[in-house]
């Protein structure tokens, strides 16, 4: 009963939400693009997100010349789906109003392959695999154990202890993953600012930053984010310059 | 004839008129003093003027002074565009008696009826002069009638307001200036300093310590401080060429000049220029005072790619324009920016300097979009309001129609970008969706993770336990096997005891008892029964040799006894031995 009412709120809820939809669409092909920001921000405060809310929020943004924000939405739509065509297209335009152009920095190759690899295959999937694995390796082995002939005796051991080397790898492999996505703390800079050496008002100014330029958040202490930039440039700056695209 | 009378009496009236409102209006009556501080080794004249006849003239007692000359009466009297004037003079020349301060009293004369007095005037006498004024030469004159000023409008000015320094030449003594040339100019160290020319000398009646001078301006600048502290002005010498009327006059009764030249120097002044407030000053302060206006425009907002427009950075105003520097535009990355071209239009006048001054960029974008360059700020000190004042300017939005789409330089093929441009529109929005919540719980790191990933494996222990209780079972048959030889060799011991009395029997019965005695304890069949094996696994058992012999002896005896005659007492002993050896074997396997 209670999952049914449940059920049936949820429902509800997208329901809203897609009506939010229809409506932020309608006012973005009217021009009237406030409105539509409102209407796709209801969306996401009611707790509701996807690929397209953001992506129609960076256009709406772009529409009003407001840079930090469209490069903003426009960076969490590829959170969720990097190689959207259109995202892409849209995107070069947002950056393309920016102040900083700042080169991308090659990393180092083998650990970049890796890392791409490791962060290609969601965590869920290495998770379940991981646990999949476990439960073959526990089936083989109790085969081995348990069965008389010697030929399914030596099968089962040698698919056992490779299930268990899966098994244990998926696992790794996911913490991997956590630990890069945790690293990972990608923001927009959403005011102009300087870079400082040390985190206090004292510290020497490295460099100027501009609205709609991605950092990386490497470290945090009081008020102040120690960031990096994607060519490896590092500084502080005060915190509420910033806004995470992880939140 | 009578009406003619009648005009020239009404003319001659008004006249009459005239002249009693002129003359009722200013009666002046005034003493002026050739000097008012001298060594007692010198004269001075005083002159008591009125512009008015007057009648009982009284002159002063002159108290402290004798009276060397006079009195003299000078009257003169003119008609200047039918205006009278009217001069009368008494002059005395008084040598002082002795040091100190003394007073003219005053003088009184009548005039119309009315008595007018003069004001008392103090004298210093000093010390005897080296000179007395009397025999004073040209240059003596002009030490003492000349002097130059500088006047300066703020001593405490704050840092880049703008002061202006005045050299004033007092002239005194009917004395004429015909040339003067600077010896030595003034630097100005640590001012931005800008003359303001003087097209005309012209001069203007003034006083200097109290006396009539005539003023002429010869130097106008206008400074900028450059450093706060106290800032020391320079002197500025000028070597003026003068000409000072001597005592002697020529055959028509004129004065004679005589040339001479003097060297002037505007004394040292100090200016103590206040910093600018540090309250309230914005970051941006770029050392700007005055006051201003801003402005950042673009020469055309459409346009395409390739093209190139003007956007100029403009700061207008009053204020030290030369002395800081224009902000700096920010543009798009994606914008080809130029260095900027500096041009100013300023005039220098009396109060600063005025006028604009801008930075003109060249601005070329490269690729189609949309950029807007976001405003700057400009910010200034008014020295007036004593204020910073921060002037946002408006963004400009650059609308590049047509051109390549940003991002595609990194791509090889160059050659086909103009073949895709029209995919490279900006995209419309997405109209189909699935929404989904936010909140995404990560299973992994959690507990029921770590369960389900690691309680499969309980199941092989679990199974290994299993495993070895089916073995524990499969041993029990040997051990049931044995239980039941040891019960069976109880069996046939007992049975062999009942067939006591019947040998064939009582051995059948032995024998059997020992072989399942044997099964029993050794784990062994009945086809592997012969002595020799039984000897070696009893020794491999660790059994004494003599036990084993005692068994073997004992087996060899019940095979012998079968078909051998022996006695009741000999089965007797048998039965009692076999008995002891077991319980013998017993204990020992």
């Amino acid at each position: 009963m209670i999952s049914l009412l449940f059920l049936c709120s949820f429902s509800l809820a997208l329901a809203q939400g897609m009506n939010s939809f229809e409506a932020a669409n309608k006012a973005y092909n009217q021009g009237d693009y406030s409105q539509a920001v409102n209407e796709y921000q209801n969306i996401i405060e009611a707790g509701e997100e996807s690929f397209e809310v953001y992506f129609n929020l960076g256009n709406s943004f772009y529409k009003l010349n407001d840079v930090a924000n469209s490069i903003y939405y426009y960076e969490k739509a590829a959170l969720i789906d990097e190689n959207h065509p259109a995202l892409q297209v849209n995107l070069s335009y947002a950056r393309g109003m920016t102040i900083d152009s700042i080169n991308q920095k090659s990393e180092s190759g083998i650990s970049k392959v890796f890392n791409e690899f490791i962060l290609s295959v969601e965590l869920s999937i290495w998770t379940y695999l991981s646990i999949v694995l476990m439960l073959l390796f526990v089936t083989f082995y109790l085969i081995f154990l348990l069965w008389n002939s010697t030929k399914i005796k030596r099968l089962a051991f040698i698919l056992s202890i490779i299930s268990l080397l899966f098994s244990l790898s998926s696992y790794g492999l996911a913490s991997r993953h956590q630990s890069l996505e945790a690293k990972d703390r990608p923001a927009i800079i959403f005011s102009n600012t300087v870079v400082k050496a040390e985190p206090n008002d004292r510290g020497a100014v490295l460099f100027e930053l501009h609205l709609g330029t991605k950092v990386q958040i490497v470290d945090q202490m009081g008020n102040w984010a120690q960031i990096q930039l994607a060519d490896g440039q590092e500084g502080w700056l005060l915190i509420d310059t910033l806004k995470s695209l992880k939140e | 004839m009578k009406t003619m009378k009648f005009y020239h009496f009404l003319v001659l009236f008004g006249l009459l008129i005239s002249l009693q409102g002129f003359a009722q209006e200013t009666v002046e009556f005034a003493v002026n003093l050739s000097k008012s501080k001298l060594g007692i080794n010198e004269r001075i004249r005083v002159d008591f003027s009125m512009n008015q006849d007057g009648d009982q003239f009284t002159p002063p007692d002159f108290k402290g002074f004798r009276v060397v000359m006079g009195p003299s009466q000078s009257t003169s009297s003119s008609w200047i565009n039918g205006v009278r004037s009217f001069k009368r003079t008494f002059s005395y020349t008084i040598a002082p008696i002795q040091k100190g301060t003394f007073t003219i009293s005053q003088a009184s004369v009548v005039i119309d009826g009315k008595t007018y007095k003069t004001q008392s005037k103090e004298v210093i006498v000093t010390d005897a002069v080296k000179k007395p004024s009397d025999q004073l030469t040209a240059y003596d004159i002009a030490e003492e009638k000349l002097h130059l000023v500088a006047e300066v409008s703020k001593n405490s000015p704050y840092l880049n307001e703008p002061i202006t320094v005045v050299y004033k030449l007092y002239v005194g003594g009917n004395i004429n200036v015909s040339n003067f040339r600077p010896l030595e100019n003034p630097t100005y160290e640590n001012f931005w300093s800008s003359e303001i020319p003087i097209n005309k000398y012209s001069f203007s009646s003034g006083t200097y310590k109290g006396e009539p001078y005539n003023v002429v301006d010869l130097k106008r600048v206008v400074l900028y401080p450059q450093m706060t502290g106290e800032l020391v002005l320079e002197p500025l010498s000028l070597e003026i060429t003068a000409d000072v009327p001597t005592n002697r006059r020529d055959f028509f009764g004129g004065v004679i000049y005589s040339s001479t030249n003097k060297v002037v120097t505007a004394g040292k002044r100090t200016i103590d220029v206040k910093s600018l407030p540090e309250e309230g000053k914005p970051a941006n302060f770029s050392g700007a005072v005055g006051d201003y206006n801003f402005f950042v425009e673009a020469s055309k907002n459409i346009l395409n790619a390739g093209e190139s427009l003007q956007l100029k950075v403009r700061v207008k105003g009053t204020g030290n324009l030369k002395l800081f520097q224009i902000p700096e535009v920010k543009v798009p990355a994606s914008i080809e920016r130029y260095d900027p071209e500096f041009s100013e239009d300023i005039k220098t006048t009396f109060g600063g300097m005025q006028g604009e001054v801008s930075n003109s960029y060249t601005l070329v974008p490269g690729y189609k979009g949309k950029y807007p360059i976001p405003s700057i700020s400009f910010s200034y000190f008014n020295p007036k309001t004593k204020r910073y004042h921060s002037i946002d300017s408006e963004e400009v939005l650059l609308q590049i129609l047509e051109g390549p789409e940003l991002g595609q330089e990194d791509q090889p093929n160059q050659v086909q970008k103009l073949e895709v441009v029209a995919d490279d529109q900006f995209k419309f929005i997405e109209l189909q969706t699935k929404l989904s919540p936010i909140e995404k719980k990560n299973f992994f790191g959690t507990l029921n993770y770590y369960l389900s990933w690691l309680l499969p494996l309980l199941l092989i222990p679990l199974a290994i336990i299993y495993g070895k209780n089916r073995q524990k079972r499969r041993g029990d048959v040997e051990g049931n096997r044995s239980r039941r030889a040891n019960q069976l060799a109880k069996k046939y011991l007992s049975a062999a005891k009942k067939a006591i009395a019947d040998k064939e029997e009582f051995y059948v019965a032995l024998e059997r008892a020992l072989h399942h005695f044997l099964k029993a304890k050794l784990k062994i069949e009945t086809s592997e029964l012969n002595k020799d094996k039984i000897a070696e696994i009893l020794l491999e058992r660790g059994i004494e040799k003599d036990d084993i012999k005692e068994l073997i002896q004992l087996l060899e005896h019940c095979d012998m006894a079968r078909y051998s005659p022996i006695s009741a007492g000999e089965i007797q002993t048998d039965y009692q031995q076999s008995i002891a050896t077991i319980t013998k074997l017993d204990k020992k396997i």
